[in-house]
């Protein structure tokens, strides 16, 4: 069963501009792709997003950023929710955002679980799918 | 002479059409050989200059042309240059450009270059430009680059652009990889992207 949730402080303008730093970064032009390695943090706007690597991809030809895969675990943290799980990919295009995998969606102090969550950053909804559980936080635990 | 009996003329005969086959067989086979000992054509910088006599005093407005081992070419142009010795040889105001076989290309430009002949390559200093046709241009203040093959890394921080992004890294190491040779851009040491998706 899916849940509608609203994640109005991950509403984001898709198409401001994009922070990445990291250890260490490969580009290989021929595919277009840029992967970061180490302590990888992207920023943009208020929206902020921690892995150990991150895969960009860009398009040469428009000179733009087009999609990213972050991977090895994933802390997704904005004004008023926080968010965890094995994986996410950021679609600049669709403005969508999916985390897959051991999802925890944190918002004050109640908690959603689920296998994976798909976050539309430009109206600030989110769908949790597969095994939906909202976890109550002990009230005054954060 | 009386006329031998037919035997001999028939071998005579013979000799007239086989004796020339022989000999035009011999000519192309020569020519052929000749074909698969190209000489060299990657010759180093260093010694192109070094057999000519220009090699001890200041050349002005020197101009190499070369090829890697893998057939890229590289031509490279210098304000002065003059030998440092055993074999090495300081560039002033020195802009080189390689095409490579994908027909991608790169170009490389600096204030200094030192040709180290032992090394086969050339170490780069002062405002040293890293540009190539995938829109990234990069700068830093000194840069060893390779000259028979493409391989070089940055002496320290790089800032630039690439397509759609600004790039700030400790280090940088360019290398062609894989079997059709991918251009591969590698920065360490901390790395700053501030990239724009419209």
């Amino acid at each position: 069963q899916d849940t509608q949730v609203a994640v109005g402080g991950l509403k984001q303008d898709t198409s401001a501009p994009v922070e990445v730093t990291a250890d260490a970064l490969q580009i290989n032009q021929t595919e277009g792709t840029a992967l970061y390695t180490g302590n990888v943090v992207v920023v943009q706007g208020d929206l902020r997003l921690a892995a150990p690597s991150v895969l960009v991809v860009y398009s040469e030809a428009a000179s733009r950023l087009e999609r990213l895969e972050a991977t090895g675990g994933v802390t997704l943290v904005g004004p008023e929710e926080a968010a965890e799980a094995q994986r996410a990919d950021y679609d600049f295009d669709t403005g969508t955002l999916v985390l897959t995998g051991d999802v925890l969606l944190t918002q004050g102090n109640s908690a959603l679980t689920s296998e994976s969550m798909i976050v539309n950053l430009d109206d600030g909804t989110a769908r949790m799918t597969g095994r939906v559980r909202s976890v109550l936080q002990p009230s005054g635990g954060n | 002479m009386a006329r031998r009996d037919g035997a001999y003329s028939r071998v005579i005969a013979w000799l007239k059409i086989l004796l020339p086959m022989i000999a035009l067989a011999l000519l192309s086979s020569l020519f052929l050989l000749s074909r698969k000992s190209e000489p060299d054509m990657r010759v180093p910088f260093s010694d192109a200059l070094s057999e000519t006599d220009l090699g001890q005093e200041n050349v002005r407005r020197a101009s190499y042309a070369g090829m890697t081992e893998r057939g890229d070419m590289l031509t490279m142009t210098a304000g002065t240059v003059r030998a440092v010795g055993d074999g090495n040889f300081e560039a002033e105001g020195i802009a080189a450009r390689m095409t490579l076989l994908d027909g991608g290309e790169v170009t490389l430009d600096a204030r200094r270059a030192l040709m180290r002949q032992a090394e086969d390559d050339m170490v780069l200093s002062g405002d040293v430009l890293f540009r190539n046709d995938a829109g990234f241009e990069l700068r830093t203040d000194s840069l060893t680059a390779s000259i028979n093959r493409i391989a070089a890394q940055s002496g320290g921080p790089v800032t630039g652009t690439g397509p759609g992004a600004i790039i700030e890294a400790g280090r940088m190491e360019i290398e062609a990889v894989g079997k059709d040779d991918d251009l591969i851009l590698r920065f360490s040491g901390g790395v700053r992207t501030v990239w724009q998706p419209e």
